[in-house]
């Protein structure tokens, strides 16, 4: 460990995996350490089964109906992945998806009025879909034309109305949707967390909006994707691309101090050896005095011995609970997986129900999706901090992420990433770096 | 890559530095290098070869080098899921990493779920600190879970044509075993998807 380095990141969660990953392919020495034994830290996914409980300080032994154990593998923050979306672009760019298999989710779902429907996935759908009532259908469907046919480059596309400048209260506005229109469209689909976006420049929706559908196209059912045995296979699979391009891998390994002269960082201790480097990269968990507190995440993670009710026994979906349905200022999440993905044994489901922290009771903020998932076996509840860099590291050369935000997919990781590699290296990664060798006979 | 043929993936297991990568370079283009560290590895993941068998088969290997992940960090799962073989290896020249086989077997039979072991000693053209009669007793005590033994030697290139022939033999007789079985794979999933078919290789 005594040697001098580019780069130590600290920590292998999916965002310092993937940002090692990148270093290293980008010509950079990288030290990756982590102070578990396992990798993924926060996001990893926990196996056999019995670690789970273990994790959750449970005395108890999981039940014997649940062998074989090792076929479980929970994900502590589970997440869907956008088809389209930028993690995907990531895996493929840096050839990464070599290593993973995924599968499609099965649906995904809008809460109202106490009922769940599926988020329309087509035209066909927004026609036959009882969301909404026959006018609305139309004033809908106009809507999504517009955002299909939208190109910021090309104002021919615009029908008059300057997405760049004006919120998306006003596009909502000129296509006259209503306020259910309004929410699933904001929530279910642009996945925003709040009611922010509605103030801000319609763009941004617009472009999220495409997304989503541009997903849906790529593999039909829904547009979120899954990797088989779970998202821990995420880091591993940037673990190993860093680790291919040169990077060497620490587990276990304690991390005593971080070393600074004139203010800026030169190396990583653990005992009483040390690496030098020029910069950090980290998790907030490695750096407790540069970080400040920004909220709560709860979650549930359960176990069932039945699919989420009223998803036309989907063995994956997505159930998104918009704000405005349940009086509260953000979303509850809900996702589901099973045996299809290789994370639990045959006949079971796992759910995540989660949010952020609004009240001093932050499970009973979960109930209106917990009471959407039927009977649960067993129920797991954490409540995380979320963290967030007090700088943006450019005087210290520290650079670390933020914690998992409540959203079930990873467009919001994906731009901590992208935005910590911009600011630690000076300029966005250069996809045509990784060039895999093709050498099959 | 053609079509239809059986495409089988192999890794390699054992303690940093027996010769794992000599194992992969020897599979690569039959070179060698003394190199030692990390440098062995860079760029280079995986690389496949067709194999004819004896009753005239045919067969691609995909070998899987470690990337030198476990020199200071356990493998990570995914490296071992859906090998068809594992080749655990241990330098005839190192006492030390002969002892730690049962570690690395324990490792490769629980994450591999179904799959074959092939032992195998390199460095055959160092002073030997492992006897054949060592060899021996390691497999009785680990029952029938390996197929096959051998020893070679990288740096002379002996063994390995061999080793990597009798591994298409053995992964061959196992698939016709398996489909006289009229077997399925609860793993195959003919829609399963594969985003990278295209854009990347």
């Amino acid at each position: 460990m005594d040697d001098k380095y580019d780069v130590i990141v600290l920590g292998t969660g999916l965002k310092e995996c993937i940002l090692s990953g990148m270093m290293s392919v980008s010509g950079k020495k990288v030290l990756h350490m982590d102070r578990n034994k396992y990798y993924g830290g926060e996001s990893a996914s926990l196996t056999p089964l019995d670690e789970m409980y273990t994790h959750f300080n449970r005395e108890d032994k999981p039940p014997a109906k649940y062998e074989r154990f090792r076929d479980w593998n929970v994900d502590l923050i589970p997440k869907f992945l956008m088809a389209n979306g930028q993690l995907v672009k990531l895996l493929i760019h840096t050839g990464v998806t070599r290593y993973l298999e995924f599968k499609s989710v099965e649906g995904s779902y809008v809460y109202k009025g106490g009922k769940i429907y599926k988020v329309p996935a087509n035209e066909q759908e927004a026609i036959t879909t009882s969301l909404m009532g026959l006018l609305e259908k139309r004033r809908y469907r106009k809507f999504l034309q517009f955002v299909m046919e939208f190109d910021v480059e090309n104002n021919a596309t615009w029908q008059g109305f300057n997405a760049k400048v004006e919120p998306m209260s006003a596009c909502f506005k000129k296509f006259g949707v209503d306020d259910n229109t309004q929410q699933f469209s904001g929530h279910a689909i642009a996945l925003h967390l709040n009611d922010d976006y509605l103030a801000k420049p319609a763009v941004e929706t617009i472009l999220r909006i495409k997304l989503y559908f541009e997903s849906i196209v790529r593999y039909g059912k829904s547009p979120y994707l899954y990797p088989l045995y779970g998202l821990g296979e995420l880091p591993q699979g940037f673990a190993r691309l860093s680790a291919i391009y040169g990077g060497t891998y620490m587990l276990d390994k304690d991390v005593t101090e971080i070393v600074y002269e004139d203010g800026k960082v030169v190396g990583v201790k653990s005992g009483e050896e040390m690496a030098r480097c020029d910069m950090v990269i980290g998790d907030p968990s490695y750096f407790k005095e540069k970080v400040k507190k920004v909220g709560q995440v709860v979650r549930a993670i359960c176990i069932m011995n039945h699919p989420i009710p009223n998803t036309k026994d989907s063995l994956s979906c997505q159930v998104i609970i918009p704000q405005g349905q349940v009086g509260r200022k953000s979303d509850i999440y809900v996702c589901c997986v099973s045996s299809t993905h290789m994370v639990t044994s045959k006949g079971y489901y796992t759910a995540l129900v989660a949010t952020t922290v609004e009240t001093g009771n932050p499970e009973a903020e979960l109930k209106p999706g917990l009471d959407l998932l039927g009977s649960i076996e067993e129920k797991f509840v954490a409540v995380n901090d979320l963290y967030e860099p007090l700088d943006d590291g450019r005087e210290n050369q520290v650079f670390i992420s933020k914690n998992y935000d409540a959203t079930t997919h990873f467009e919001t990781t994906c731009n901590d990433v992208l935005d910590i590699f911009a600011r630690a290296t000076g300029g966005p990664f250069d996809f045509s770096k990784v060039q895999h060798l093709n050498l099959d006979e | 890559m053609a079509v239809g043929m059986p495409t089988h993936k192999v890794i390699l297991c054992g303690e940093y530095g027996v010769g794992k990568s000599s194992i992969f370079r020897r599979f690569l283009d039959n070179s060698f290098t003394e190199d030692t560290g990390p440098k062995s590895t860079i760029g280079l993941d995986h690389f496949s070869k067709e194999f004819t068998t004896s009753s005239g088969k045919k067969l691609r290997l995909v070998l899987w080098d470690t990337a030198g992940i476990e020199r200071f960090a356990t493998l990570s799962s995914s490296y071992y899921q859906s090998a068809s073989a594992a080749i655990l290896c241990y330098s005839i020249a190192n006492r030390d990493s002969f002892n730690m086989l049962s570690q690395h077997l324990l490792e490769t039979a629980m994450n591999m779920r179904t799959g074959k072991i092939i032992l195998c000693g390199n460095k055959q053209d160092l002073e030997s600190a492992v006897s054949e009669e060592d060899v021996v007793d390691f497999c009785n005590q680990c029952d029938s879970v390996i197929s096959k033994v051998f020893r070679i030697s990288c740096k002379e290139g002996d063994g390995v044509r061999e080793l990597f022939h009798a591994i298409a033999e053995v992964l061959q007789k196992d698939a016709e075993e398996r489909f006289d079985a009229n077997r399925i794979q609860p793993h195959f999933d003919p829609c399963g998807l594969q985003p990278n078919k295209s854009e990347c290789c």
